[in-house]
């Protein structure tokens, strides 16, 4: 029982490991997956950012921003600096901000033809 | 004489009678490439307008290259802490040191504390990635260490005077140990979208013989008064 607490302990204080602390910044608990029109993304380090134009239930359009993993790590996961063009109905999975604003980790995006592009892992989110 | 030391004595000779007399006075690693390691630093204005070191002075920009650089960014990426990129950052008024190991030479830089690690063993370039650095792939050729850079970030300058260049940029550079104090070093600059044809840059890099002379950290911090150090100028034309 110990054992297992400490695991999960463990686990848990995992991301605090990466660049900055995705507990402090993130909701675990509030994973979400939007599919918008990418306006822009900014190949950056220590982390990059993707921002999608999503049309709410109520018609209205916001602009949200992923933070996802460093250039190198996404590069390593395949990423290429053709992969996304803005414009493109993308859909990313991911995790809320805290802080209330557009804001949220991205784990996942699926391109139109299916493809995935890996962003983040739960374990490592940058 | 015993046979096996008179083969030795016959090996020995062959061996000696093939090194060229630029070989026997170049210094050698153990695996027997030649040995640029050494703390090192250029001693011009490159730094400030490439165009100093360039053949002729002149850099051959085409037209819409220059239009796109008139309207482009007017702030030098360093003054925002940005690596120099490549060959810039080999003539940042800064030392840097050479390692080598077998398969690899490796560039510690003071400036920023970048590195570069260049493998001396052919490996294709990185695709899909623009890296502030580039992608470093080297060879021997006789006694020059060649490195090809490419991937190089369309936002880095070459200098302070806004002398720019686009993601197709693909520098060769040429290090050859000319003294016990001097490695003359080279590049040639080639850029299709940038320039009309390729240009070369050439300077001498001179030992630091200081004694007890290290790297120390040469950190830059954004805001930390980088445009001081290095204004954004584009001296007059040469007439």
């Amino acid at each position: 029982m110990r054992l297992k607490l400490c695991v999960l302990i463990l686990l848990a204080a995992m991301p605090v490991a990466a660049h900055h602390s995705f507990a402090a910044e993130y909701d675990r608990n509030k994973p979400i997956k939007l599919t918008g029109t990418i306006s822009k993304f900014d190949l950056t380090n220590p982390h990059s950012w993707i921002y999608i134009d999503v049309k709410e239930a109520d018609g209205k359009v916001n602009t949200w921003g992923f933070e996802t993993a460093s250039l190198i790590s996404l590069f390593r996961k395949g990423f290429k600096k053709d992969s996304l063009k803005v414009g493109e109905i993308v859909t990313i999975e991911g995790f809320l901000a805290k802080d209330g604003t557009h804001t949220g980790n991205g784990q996942r995006l699926t391109l139109p033809n299916g493809s995935q592009v890996i962003l983040g892992t739960e374990e490592n989110p940058g | 004489m015993p046979k096996r030391r008179f083969g030795f004595v016959v090996a020995l000779a062959a061996m000696m009678a093939s090194i060229s007399p630029a070989q026997k006075t170049a210094p050698r690693t153990p695996d027997g490439k030649p040995d640029l390691q050494g703390i090192w630093q250029t001693k011009n204005a490159a730094a400030f307008d490439v165009s100093e070191v360039a053949e002729g002075h002149e850099i051959p920009y085409l037209p819409e290259a220059l239009e796109r650089e008139q309207k482009g960014d007017r702030v030098d990426p360093i003054a925002h802490c940005f690596m120099p990129g490549v060959p810039r950052i080999t003539y940042m008024p800064f030392p840097f040191q050479i390692l080598q190991r077998p398969g690899k030479v490796v560039f510690m830089y003071e400036y920023l504390h970048d590195q570069r690690i260049v493998p001396t063993n052919p490996r294709p370039h990185l695709e899909g990635i623009d890296l502030w650095l580039g992608d470093s792939v080297g060879h021997w050729d006789g006694d020059t260490l060649v490195v090809d850079v490419t991937n190089l970030h369309p936002k880095s300058w070459l200098d302070s005077a806004r002398h720019t260049h686009s993601d197709a940029l693909h520098v060769v550079e040429r290090y050859t140990r000319t003294g016990p104090n001097t490695i003359a070093y080279e590049a040639t600059i080639e850029d299709p979208k940038t320039y009309s044809k390729p240009w070369k840059i050439s300077m001498p890099l001179h030992r630091v013989t200081e004694p007890g002379f290290e790297l120390r950290e040469q950190e830059c911090t954004e805001g930390d008064n980088g445009r001081a150090i290095h204004p954004p100028y584009r001296p007059a034309p040469r007439s």
